[in-house]
């Protein structure tokens, strides 16, 4: 098994899982909401006129956990769904070599 | 002082304190409204209640007040325009001749804060897409809409008050045009993002914070005892001394009536004893009410108040089923039980309380005659077809001008961050200076401080 991980924009949480849904048939997904930032190093916000930093941004990482075969489809449909437009800010994906896969309600090992 | 000026005095009293009581329903609004609705908008929706009461009081001080209580004809009032000192001092003289016992001011600010209730409504339906300037002109719009229609029906000689149109303290001029609006806006903004899928089925958006709507609906309830018991507007009424303490009692057994039939209908109909169906007949309740409170005998109002809240229930995903995305339930628990509640009048209205109010006749339960009936059906049509379509129409060409929903990305992001740029609640977002998760950046925080001394010197 291979897992599939992807840091995202909150806001294409969805789009993203429906697109892997939908090109490669896979289901499954955890959410974690989390903090951080890439190159353009967080944002500065107002607040009653002033100006304050902020060095991380809202950010979803999710991880699917695939069949070997599927990974590279389901790392594109991942890419090309998070992309927004934007300069920056979209996010990665990546993917590791998962050991010892165990399915908790049937014991069933699945890799 | 004499016993006249003692009775004015008392009067005096009684109206402001009761409308200071139907001001505060504002915080109810902001609290019931943002409560239902998603914590990326809360701020906005909470605060836009600051806002439209500002702008309710200013424009309804220049015109509004002369509109709806000056002196002028069946239609419209045509004196009283920004008011002089003098005018809002005297007592029961022209233009505001109006109110016979209580100064021009008190009878203002208690009809003002009636008009801001109005318009908190018309924005529940519109939650979470409209832009932010449409609160500034919709709402100087429907303040002089609402005007108009208050006069026909409240002000001495107004066409509908010739009929005898019962309407206590307003279940058609304050809360079914509300709703009226509200509806219209509904329909011109369209549902949120999400709202309804593919397949046209209503999906659930669930408000944040179940909590404040509790507490809205409490602080609204709370206000009722101003808004009915006050439009006696005095503390005598047709010889009755204290007639107001009455005017309580059947506006807290309707919300009574309300709140327990709003649970037990959601629990058989929804089979679900859900807490906003709770809330929504609670406030049904007391809108169906607020035309009939002077009218009816107790046990009338605990069924106008009971029928409300089965309205309130079933109306809510009616209106849904429609494609009309009301994220709070304005047409379904101001526009609908208002219906409800001004015909519920012309059934139940007793006699003998016909005569101590002094309007129109008693009800066809009564009296077997349909008179006030057909007087309340007519008033409804009348302010339905004319307060929906000056609505829709103004709503309209707003729309064709300028466009009155947000950005697609702007509605995504939420309109605390993208109209105010801030958050209701900052630290669930974004780390912010002092708060969760900032003890890694603390430099960062000092290198803004050290900006802001570098901008101060310059200057």
């Amino acid at each position: 098994m291979v897992k599939v991980e992807a840091v995202i924009v909150r806001e294409r949480v969805e789009t993203v899982i429906d697109a892997v849904e939908e090109e490669t048939g896979h289901v499954g997904v955890t959410v974690v909401e989390a903090i951080g930032h890439g190159r353009e190093r967080g944002v500065t916000h107002e607040y009653r006129g002033r100006t304050f930093e902020s060095r991380f941004l809202p950010k979803a990482l999710l991880a699917f956990l695939v069949e070997d075969a599927l990974a590279e489809r389901v790392v594109s449909a991942i890419a090309d769904a998070a992309r927004s437009g934007h300069d920056s800010g979209d996010g990665l994906c990546w993917t590791s070599p998962v050991g010892n896969v165990v399915h908790h309600r049937t014991g069933e090992r699945l890799g | 002082m004499t016993h006249n000026q003692l009775l004015i005095a008392a009067n005096t009293i009684w109206v402001v304190f009761a409308a200071v009581l139907v001001m505060f329903m504002q915080a109810g609004f902001a609290f019931l409204e943002a409560g239902l609705t998603r914590m990326k908008n809360a701020a906005h929706i909470a605060g836009k209640n600051v806002l439209i009461f500002g702008v309710a009081s200013l424009v309804y001080w220049l015109v509004g007040f002369g509109l709806a209580f000056g002196n002028g004809n069946g239609f419209v009032g045509t004196h009283g325009f920004a008011p002089s000192v003098g005018a809002l001092l005297a007592v029961g003289k022209a233009p505001y001749a109006a109110f016979t016992s209580i100064p021009g001011a008190a009878g203002w600010l208690f009809e003002v804060v009636f008009a801001g209730v109005s318009l908190a409504i018309v924005w529940g339906a519109m939650a979470e897409r409209a832009k932010l300037w449409v609160y500034f002109a919709f709402g100087a719009i429907f303040t002089v809409v609402y005007s108009l229609v208050s006069h026909w029906i409240w002000a001495p000689g107004g066409w509908l008050q010739r009929f005898g149109m019962q309407d206590f303290a307003g279940s058609t001029v304050v809360h079914y045009q509300g709703a009226l609006a509200a509806l219209a806006g509904a329909l011109l903004l369209g549902p949120r993002i999400g709202k309804f899928g593919h397949d046209g089925r209503a999906n659930a958006i669930p408000g944040h914070n179940m909590p404040y709507a509790v507490l809205g609906t409490l602080i609204l309830w709370f206000g009722w005892f101003g808004f009915n018991p006050g439009s006696t507007l005095g503390v005598v009424s047709g010889g009755k001394v204290g007639f107001f303490g009455y005017v309580a009692l059947t506006t807290n057994l309707a919300a009574a009536a309300g709140g327990v039939g709003g649970i037990c209908v959601a629990w058989l109909v929804l089979r679900k004893p859900d807490v906003s169906m709770m809330l929504n007949g609670v406030l049904a309740a007391l809108v169906a009410v607020t035309a009939a409170c002077g009218f009816v005998a107790p046990w009338a109002a605990v069924l106008i108040g009971f029928v409300a809240s089965g309205i309130a229930v079933v109306a809510v995903p009616l209106v849904e089923r429609l494609g009309i995305d009301d994220p709070i339930g304005a047409v379904a628990v101001h526009g609908l039980a208002g219906v409800w509640g001004t015909l519920a009048t012309g059934l139940f209205a007793l006699p003998a309380l016909v005569a101590t109010v002094g309007v129109g006749r008693g009800g066809l339960l009564y009296t077997g005659s349909p008179y006030q009936l057909g007087v309340q059906a007519l008033g409804l049509l009348a302010v339905g077809a004319f307060t929906f379509s000056a609505s829709f129409g103004s709503l309209w060409t707003l729309n064709r001008l300028w466009g009155i929903r947000v950005e697609e990305h702007v509605e995504t992001a939420g309109l605390d961050v993208a109209e105010h740029g801030m958050w209701g609640y900052p630290e669930f977002y974004i780390p912010v200076p002092g708060g969760y998760g900032t003890e890694s950046h603390g430099h960062l925080v000092g290198h803004v401080h050290q900006l802001h001394e570098q901008d101060a010197e310059a200057a």
